[in-house]
This record gives structure tokens, C-alpha cells and sequence, in this order.
């Protein structure tokens, strides 16, 4: 009786796992964001609403960076010379900062979503 | 350059340092001999190095998901190891403690304390490094060092202040913190996951950023210690539940599926008395 309802629980579990994952095959619009002397360029640029947003940032300096952001849920360190990729959104309307943790006092962005 | 150090280091060795606290404080009730800790340091430490060094390459892995998977991976062990390790305290007798069971238990902790160490490790090394050929990194080294000291005094503060209560109400404690620990890590690893796309982002449940603000020293303390998340995603909350599930149901569950061979033991030792 126990080991039916495990095996239930595990099926569902499985089954939500699924449907979580199952959409990843929508291509999203590429945003390109570069590092330059701890600076980000673009340092604002805007975004369409309720849209899955892929961010390739390219760290162009020999330092890591760590590309972070709390209103986004956001954070990955980006080793010096090299790129990483970031999904957002879909988001609602409204301005989304973010920042370089290893260097919060220059590399600072925000996205506008409209 | 100071301020920053001292927050960042300090941002990444609060959750180790808390953590530590919490099965040292259990480990005491179980009479162990506390030697996972070294271990685990020690050998978290030289992993998250490698790792730190191979990270542009661990990066580039499932098209540049390398970096959270691997971390999603850590944080889902340190969660069933949490669960594990509950698991075995609730069937160790305090008086009578099974020699295996404790055994496995420093196991336990060996693995959750090298997975928080290695995670939490190689950020740092990686931070570090950008400086170190820089004029500041005597100030960055500084300011490290100060916020590390900071992260390891609350890490101790809580320990104390653990095995300063009397025993049920420390067991509750630890209880509480681990199941909150394994469900902030689990939820932590569904973030992972959407950041590479790997699992869907769907809106907010709620947005308590105007109460609580995650940047906030209070908020910052709560996201070390419960796992705080001002917005955080539908999936994100139901791996914080599952993972405190599994912690409260390994806890309860000797009660209702005891030990077999304890059961065949105990009449006898009831007759001798």
C-alpha cells in the first residue's frame, strides 16, 4: 500500500518535472552585453514584456566579473576573457537592475521592460 | 574596495558558516568526534580551487549551462545529505549511541559541509584572484579576511547558543534550520536551472522587496539562514517545501517505521531490568 503510494508521488513528481521543462524549444531574442574596464555596454537597454530573453555577456576584461542582479533572481561569474549565457523573464513591465558583484562600484545596468 | 570585500566574503561564508554551526550542535548531542570538520574543510577547499581554475571550461559545458548545473548538483546533495543526516540522528539513542550510525553521520556531514565549502569556495577564489596582481589586494585581503571573520563568528555565535538549550529543544532547533537549509537549497537549485533555461520561469507568488529588501542586512541574514527570496517563482517555492518535507518526514519517520532489530532487542533488555 505505502510503496503504490510512493510510486504515485514519484510519477507525479516526474510528470510536473516534465511539463516544467518540456518548453525549452522557443528560441528567445538574443540580448549582447559586453564588459569593458569593469563597465557594462549597454549599460540600459530595453526589453519587450512577458518575453523569454536570452543574455549572452562577453567579459572582455582579464578579471572575472560577477553578473548579478536581486530584482532578476540572477548570478553567475564570468570567468576574464570569456562569455556565459543568462535567461530572463518572461517579465512584466518595469526597470530590472543589475550589477557586477566584484565590482559593484562601476559595472552597474539596468533593463527596461515595456 | 574594503566595503566590498568584507560584504562579499561575507555573503559567501554566512550559509557555510550557519551550516557548520548547526551539525556541530548536533554532532554534540550525538557524541561525535567532530572530525569531518577538517576534513571537509580542508578537502572543500582544495576542490573548490580546482574548480576555481577549470571554472572558463566548466562554464562552456550543455552550452554554457556547466556552471549551474554543477552547482544545482551540489546544492540537490547538500539537501538529500541534510535529509540523511536527520534521518540518522532521529534513530541514534544519546545515551547508547550506535557506533555505525555515528560513523555515518560524520559521512554525512563530511559531504554537506565539502558540498557548501566547494560552492561557496570557488567564488571567493575567483574573486580574490581578479585582484591579485592589482595594488589592492592588500586592502581586498583585508577586507576578506574581516568579513570572513564576521561569517565565522555568527557561525559560532549560533553554535553556542544551540548547545546552550537543554536537549528537545535543541533537537527542535537543529530541526528547524536543517529543513529550512535543505529547502532553501533545493530552492536555490530550480533558480539554476531557470537561469540556463532548463526549467520554465513563471511570475512571482509575491513581491515583498518593499518590506524586506534583499540587499538589506536583514534580508541578506535571512537569505543565509531561511533561504529569503523577496519574488520568489511558483517552482522555487515548491522545492522549498519539498525539501523541508523530506527533512521533517526523515526526522519523524523512525517513530512510525521503527528499527526491526532495536524492536527484537529491546523485550530482552526490558526483561534484564
Amino acid at each position: 500500500m505505502n510503496r503504490l503510494i510512493i510510486k504515485r508521488i514519484l510519477f507525479y513528481f516526474g510528470l510536473l518535472l516534465a511539463i516544467a521543462v518540456s518548453p525549452i524549444s522557443q528560441a528567445a531574442p538574443i540580448i549582447k552585453i559586453e564588459i569593458k574596464d569593469h563597465l557594462f555596454y549597454p549599460s540600459e537597454f530595453s526589453v519587450p514584456a512577458n518575453t523569454k530573453i536570452k543574455l549572452l555577456i562577453i567579459n572582455n576584461d582579464p578579471t572575472p566579473e560577477e553578473f548579478e542582479s536581486y530584482e532578476l533572481n540572477r548570478e553567475k561569474v564570468i570567468i576574464g576573457n570569456s562569455k556565459a549565457v543568462i535567461f530572463i523573464g518572461p517579465l512584466s513591465p518595469g526597470t530590472y537592475p543589475f550589477f557586477g558583484e566584484f565590482y559593484p562600484k562601476t559595472a552597474q545596468g539596468k533593463i527596461l521592460v515595456n | 574596495m574594503l566595503p566590498n570585500a568584507v560584504i562579499l566574503i561575507l555573503q559567501e561564508t554566512l550559509e557555510a558558516a550557519l551550516l557548520i554551526g548547526v551539525l556541530l550542535a548536533v554532532s554534540t548531542r550525538v557524541h561525535d568526534s567532530k572530525r569531518w570538520l577538517p576534513i571537509a574543510l580542508i578537502s572543500g577547499g582544495c576542490v573548490a580551487a580546482i574548480l576555481a581554475n577549470q571554472m572558463g571550461i566548466i562554464s562552456e559545458w550543455f552550452d554554457y549551462a556547466g556552471q549551474e548545473l554543477l552547482n544545482a548538483l551540489f546544492q540537490t546533495i547538500i539537501c538529500l545529505t541534510i535529509a540523511l543526516a536527520v534521518w540518522l540522528t532521529a534513530t541514534i539513542d544519546p545515551l547508547n549511541p550506535q557506533p555505525g550510525k555515528v560513523a555515518a553521520f560524520s559521512h554525512c556531514a563530511i559531504v554537506i559541509i565539502f558540498c557548501a565549502v566547494v560552492r561557496e569556495g570557488q567564488e571567493i577564489i575567483l574573486y580574490l584572484s581578479g585582484f591579485m596582481y592589482t595594488e589592492n589586494f592588500q586592502k581586498v585581503l583585508t577586507g576578506g579576511a574581516l568579513g570572513f571573520s564576521i561569517g565565522a563568528s555568527i557561525g559560532i555565535l549560533l553554535f553556542y547558543s544551540l548547545v546552550d538549550h537543554a536537549g528537545r529543544e535543541r533537537r527542535a532547533a537543529c530541526l528547524v534550520l536543517l529543513a529550512l537549509f535543505a529547502g532553501n537549497m533545493l530552492s536555490q537549485s530550480t533558480l539554476l536551472l531557470m537561469q540556463i533555461d532548463w526549467l520554465t520561469q513563471s511570475p512571482p507568488i509575491w513581491n515583498s522587496s518593499t518590506l524586506v529588501a534583499e540587499t538589506s542586512i536583514f534580508g541578506q541574514l535571512l537569505y543565509a539562514l531561511v533561504g529569503y527570496e523577496a519574488t520568489p517563482s511558483p517552482i522555487q517555492a515548491a522545492a522549498y517545501i519539498l525539501g523541508v518535507t523530506l527533512v521533517t518526514g526523515a526526522n519523524f519517520m523512525p517513530r512510525y517505521y521503527p528499527d526491526k532489530k532495536k524492536q527484537q532487542v529491546q523485550p530482552v533488555r526490558g526483561n534484564d531490568a
